[in-house]
């Protein structure tokens, strides 16, 4: 019975390795690739380490990609903000101020988390010429604060409704206005949540491609969307390539390394513990 | 009558996410739905009503229309079984009390956190026929190094990998989830009547992490009626159509050919095939979320 336990035991590591080792995988190649220099990336093969460190792959993609870096961040920073506070405010209204139709709001509002984003791409674009924002980095800002209102909500009315109404009653009591019991009760219990928010909104943000695809304008190209166009050149620039693309992952890569826990409490819908 | 003025500012707590969501969700879902309805087939705006001519035309004299419906039909269902499937399997195993679980996690979840554009190319590379790294691993085993985006038979199964690679961390996460919200009592007594191994997981631990597989259901349904960026950066829809999507169509009908009317149409069918799945789901969703 125990040596039967003990080659079970074996066997879910034996297997948890080698699936690691496939999940990893695609990851190391990027990062063995981005150190080698070109002709190393053809003639020598793809699984080995690099014979020397070669950093000239980092240099031309950072070249060429440094202008989308900055943008992303132009862009990605304030739709975060403004994305968590106005999930922020909406999940402390849906939940604590007794609003008539509180949960028919937060349906309205919880259906942007299942849009297909092909439906409100065109009308998008034409919006943003219309109001005069296209080519602005606004267009991106408030493109990703609208599609993130959704989920934001989502994770902070469900953080809310943990927090006892009794606290909002001691506030009005002591004669705090809504906004006062907002900012001095809600937000420095919320902490938690707004770490979940931001993180996961970060992650959406400077990862996504589509919104950046047809409405970035060279003046506030997304990284993301210049990285494909270095992709598209003619000859396959593998270390580059690699280089860029490695770039690209490290700050949501950082951020998840650093912070998963809050990362994967976001994708569950903000089921936050503690 | 006059309004408390908490109420008011109650009301403007709100307010600003109603008014974003309303403009960027349906109004525009609106916009899309009643431009499929008209000519606007260039640039110039072409409100002139046609009624069902589009998706006339789309379903019944659009060859590229019908492959890609065909191709997301192969392409769903694959990804689907094949994320749900390995994320349970692997959900069951970093739960089931070892040691360096939280490691085996992030290693499964760190495709999660890197852009769709990122882990294109870099299958892109793994694929390549002159010296990617799968070329290599065939070398190894001496067999015929495959040109696998290139192909017409491979090309979709190996875009359709890629996208698992991605998205398995997910499911097991939300697995995981449930898994972790079995009571220990159940379990306990499903085992004093008898229920071990596969028994137990058929008759007891599957039924009781359901709404995990629900909300992964519907989760990855979705994913796969709008699978876009990953194939726009892997091969843009060839070879010869073999990985195109109706997505991927839409964005060419309507941002490279501007065909306005044409894009908004495919839109609406994707948008339509969504609701099946997203609406039952919200309507429970809902109804859980909003109990308290």
């Amino acid at each position: 019975m125990n040596s039967l336990k003990a080659f079970k035991k074996i066997m879910i590591y034996a297997i948890l390795i080698i699936a690691a080792i496939i999940f990893a995988f695609p990851i190391y190649i990027m990062i063995i690739t981005s150190l080698k220099s070109l002709p190393e990336t053809l003639l020598t093969s793809s699984l080995s380490l690099p014979t020397h460190l070669d950093t000239s792959g980092y240099i031309t993609a950072w070249n060429e990609l440094r202008s989308g870096f900055i943008h992303s961040f132009e862009f990605t920073v304030p739709a975060v903000f403004l994305s968590v506070i106005l999930g922020s405010i909406g999940g402390f209204a849906l939940t604590k101020l007794k609003i008539k139709g509180a949960n028919i709001i937060f349906m309205f509002l919880l259906f942007g988390m299942f849009l297909t984003y092909e439906v409100i791409l065109i009308p998008l674009v034409k919006f943003m010429a219309t109001v005069g924002l296209y080519g602005n980095i606004w267009s991106l800002i408030l493109t990703h604060t609208a599609y993130g209102i959704s989920i934001t909500t989502l994770i902070f009315r469900n953080y809310y409704t943990l927090i006892p109404t009794a606290l909002i009653e001691a506030g009005k009591v002591d004669g705090a206005s809504t906004f006062q019991i907002y900012r001095k009760i809600i937000i420095p219990l919320s902490l938690p949540a707004f770490a979940v928010a931001s993180i996961y909104q970060f992650n959406s943000i400077w990862n996504n491609f589509l919104f950046g695809l047809v409405l970035g304008t060279p003046n506030i190209k997304p990284v993301t969307v210049m990285l494909n166009n270095l992709n598209g050149s003619v000859l396959p620039i593998w270390n580059t390539l690699m280089a860029g693309a490695a770039l690209t992952a490290i700050p949501t890569l950082i951020i998840f390394i650093l912070a998963g826990k809050y990362f994967v409490s976001g994708m569950l819908g903000g089921s936050v513990k503690g | 009558m006059k309004i408390k003025k908490s109420t008011l500012v109650s009301i403007a707590f709100i307010l600003p996410s109603i008014f974003i969501v309303g403009i960027f969700v349906y109004y525009f879902i609106g916009w899309t739905f009643v431009v499929s309805f008209t000519k606007w087939h260039n640039i110039a705006p072409n409100w002139t009503f046609t009624g069902l001519e589009n998706y006339i035309t789309l379903f019944f004299n659009d060859q590229r229309f019908h492959i890609d419906l065909i191709n997301n039909f192969i392409f769903l269902p694959v990804f689907v079984i094949g994320t749900l499937v390995i994320g349970f399997f692997l959900a069951v195993l970093l739960n089931s009390g070892i040691k360096f679980e939280s490691i085996f996690r992030t290693i499964f979840l760190l495709p999660m956190a890197i852009s769709l554009v990122v882990s294109g190319i870099i299958w892109e590379w793994i694929y390549n026929p002159t010296n990617g790294a799968l070329a290599i691993l065939f070398q190894l085993f001496h067999l015929q190094p495959i040109n696998w985006l290139g192909s017409m038979n491979f090309a979709l199964p190996a875009i359709i990998i890629a996208t698992i690679w991605q998205y398995t961390g997910f499911t097991t996460s939300i697995y995981l989830a449930g898994l972790r919200g079995i009571p220990k009592e159940i379990l306990e007594a499903a085992k004093l009547d008898g229920a071990h191994g596969l028994k137990l997981y058929w008759n007891v631990i599957i039924p009781m992490v359901q709404s995990s597989t629900i909300t992964a259901v519907v989760m990855m349904v979705q994913i796969a009626l709008q699978i876009f960026d990953i194939i726009w950066v892997m091969t843009q829809g060839g070879p010869a159509f073999a990985t195109d999507m109706p997505a991927v169509y839409m964005y060419i009908a309507s941002f490279k050919n501007g065909n306005i009317a044409q894009g908004a149409a495919i839109a609406a069918v994707i948008f339509v095939l969504t609701l099946i799945v997203v609406i039952p789901y919200l309507s429970t969703f809902g109804k859980i979320n909003t109990e308290e």
